[in-house]
């Protein structure tokens, strides 16, 4: 009997976590997630995975593992995306059964729903199997979804407007362009967005741009790129480029899509200051500093027209 | 009164540097030498060997500043006014000298970085990432190799006929390479021909990737003495590769320039110099992230601290 559902703070959730949490409240269940990432909580993953996996994924282990007698049951979606076109990376085609084999000795229980972009589906369909699947009735569950996305709607136009605001501010500002499991992470981009703050800038991030305007700016980017928030980081990045004093892409390595379009999008971003961050588990916060110290430096020399050095 | 002077001092991995400028920006001293892994020994002694070339009774330092991977230990170290990353220091020390310089090549001890500069201003730039793969680490090794000071490399290059090729991409497989070729009787300045190939090379397609190259090119970071470098750059470049004949001290005097231009002066002493400085770290057990926090004593002292990610880290001084 499933009463509380866990949800690894981690990957999808900083992008769908909402819409999950909404979803299953509204059906009556309870949900935990696990909390913020720190060093522990890789270090644990990073215990757990193949060292080629990505860092993402290391910290995605972490979480599950901090659910662990905290829940009936994990939530682990198998996301396959709903086009041909906003695919998902193959991580999370793969996520439920790598979760199960990973900890297979541990045999815990793992709630899921799998959509693909070759099956013609939509995403109410895929919530009512989910729903289907935890015992309730079409009316219950039809209510429930509607619920948890006028919720997510609402947590979106906030992030939408907060931000928008932002745009007037007379700082410097940065837009952060990457995953959302990436920007959001408190180990992870969490720490570049408080490097950044600590200098006087404003952070701004990509996927707190429209979801829709930026996925149809993104085919302007490229028609046939393939992944899904790929799309929505590119898209975001390019509508907002000339609102923004520079464009800070992050990545975690190695991240296969990022490592194709990152580069793409540094080209297309020519008129605007790039700094392209890798995070990997080795580095410390040591060198990343000195970066972003040197990009907040030429942003802002610029700005004020040199150095002052050249007046005689 | 006295006359104003300021202060720079560059402490790399490998080398720490340390020049004082008066106000038309004329060396007054320099000093160069080697870090060897004690960021704070060196910084004493480059201290010590400036205040012997510099006239105390014409000038006094006003205002001082620190750069390189030690800025901040040496920052509080000497009380600097300004505490700034490399890539600055280098763009603000060689836009002052030359002017007109559009692109920064720099190749240092354990780093290497470009930096694009347009209206004497950096716009862009790059840095190496982990691996030290064709800077003067690497140089220095195959030398010891080769059983040839580094020192001279650029002028046995230069002799060479041709430059054999050296796969350079990685330490490792360069020195598999360069062993094989001396196996097969490659004459020894070709092969050093090909490292200093081989670095250019490495560095056009790694670091600089994707910047554009707009002439005049300065060259500086220690790698910058070896003419053969210079000269491969010059070939791959197919334009002028300048180098200053300061060009080892450009990040120091780049500090020294911005130390001025802060015009927030403060008595400076030498006595720093021959004072106690310990360094500790100190792993913080307030939460799981166990940040490593490093702590400056002076005298015994608790004058600095830095490393930890959240406030709970924080280290007063009683």
């Amino acid at each position: 009997m499933i009463r509380t559902i866990g949800i690894p703070r981690g990957l999808m959730a900083y992008r769908d976590g909402v819409l999950w949490k909404e979803f299953f409240e509204g059906l009556g269940f309870t949900c935990v997630f696990s909390p913020r990432s720190d060093r522990r909580i890789l270090e644990n993953g990073t215990s757990r995975a193949i060292d080629e996996t990505c860092l993402p994924f290391k910290m995605y282990l972490g979480h599950v593992m901090e659910l662990m007698g905290k829940c009936d049951a994990v939530f682990v979606p198998r996301t396959g995306g709903y086009r041909t076109t906003e695919k998902m990376c193959t991580r999370y085609e793969a996520l439920p059964d790598l979760i199960r084999n990973i900890f297979r000795e541990e045999q815990i229980r793992i709630l899921t729903v799998s959509y693909d972009w070759y099956e013609k589906t939509k995403e109410e369909k895929v919530f009512l199997e989910l729903g289907t699947e935890l015992g309730k009735t079409k009316k219950e569950i039809k209510k429930a979804y509607a619920h948890a996305k006028k919720k997510e709607d609402a947590w979106l136009k906030g992030k939408e407007k907060a931000q928008s605001q932002l745009l007037e501010s007379k700082k410097t500002k940065v837009l952060m362009a990457g995953h959302p499991y990436v920007l959001h992470d408190a180990y992870m981009g969490g720490e570049l967005a408080r490097i950044l703050e600590h200098m006087g800038a404003d952070v701004l991030y990509t996927d707190y741009v429209n979801r829709e305007s930026a996925l149809k700016r993104s085919y302007e980017f490229s028609r046939v790129m393939p992944w899904l928030i790929n799309r929505e980081m590119t898209g975001a990045a390019m509508l907002l480029k000339n609102k923004v004093d520079g464009v800070m892409i992050v990545s975690a390595y190695p991240c296969g899509p990022d490592a194709l379009v990152n580069d793409m999008l540094i080209r297309r971003l020519k008129d605007v200051p790039v700094l392209n961050l890798t995070l990997d588990a080795q580095s410390g916060t040591a060198g990343t500093e000195t970066r972003i110290e040197s990009f907040i430096d030429i942003i802002r020399y610029q700005k004020a027209g040199g150095y002052g050095n050249q007046d005689r | 009164m006295k006359k104003k002077a300021y202060l720079g001092i560059d402490i790399g991995s490998i080398s720490t540097k340390g020049v004082i400028i008066n106000d038309r920006n004329d060396f007054l001293a320099e000093c160069y030498l080697w870090t060897e892994g004690n960021p704070t020994k060196a910084t004493k002694e480059v201290l010590h060997s400036l205040q012997e070339q510099f006239d105390g009774q014409e000038y006094e330092i006003v205002s001082s500043g620190t750069t390189g991977s030690a800025r901040k230990l040496v920052g509080s170290m000497i009380g600097a006014q300004v505490v700034k990353n490399e890539i600055t220091a280098h763009a603000v020390g060689t836009t002052t000298l030359h002017p007109e310089v559009r692109t920064i090549l720099e190749i240092g001890g354990q780093d290497s970085k470009i930096i694009c500069v347009e209206n004497g201003v950096a716009v862009d730039y790059a840095m190496n990432t982990l691996c030290a793969a064709g800077t003067g680490a690497f140089l220095s090794s195959q030398a010891h190799r080769l059983g040839v000071e580094v020192e001279e490399f650029g002028e046995i290059a230069l002799k060479a006929e041709k430059a054999a090729p050296i796969a350079a991409r990685c330490t490792v497989f360069a020195e598999s390479d360069l062993v094989h070729k001396l196996q097969v009787g490659c004459p020894k300045e070709e092969i050093i021909a090909g490292l200093c190939k081989a670095v250019a090379g490495n560095y056009l397609n790694n670091v600089a990737k994707g910047k554009k190259i707009v002439p005049p090119v300065v060259f500086q970071g220690g790698v910058s003495k070896n003419a053969g470098v210079v000269k491969m750059f010059e070939e791959e470049l197919g334009m002028p590769v300048m180098v200053d004949e300061k060009g080892h001290l450009m990040g120091a005097f780049g500090i020294a320039v911005l130390a001025k231009e802060s015009q927030d002066e403060r008595e400076f002493s030498f006595d720093v110099a021959d004072m106690e400085f310990k360094t500790r770290e100190v792993t913080c057990g307030k939460c799981a992230n166990h940040c490593e926090i490093i702590c400056v004593y002076r005298e015994g002292k608790l004058i600095d601290s830095w490393g930890n990610r959240c406030d709970n880290g924080a280290i007063r001084n009683q």
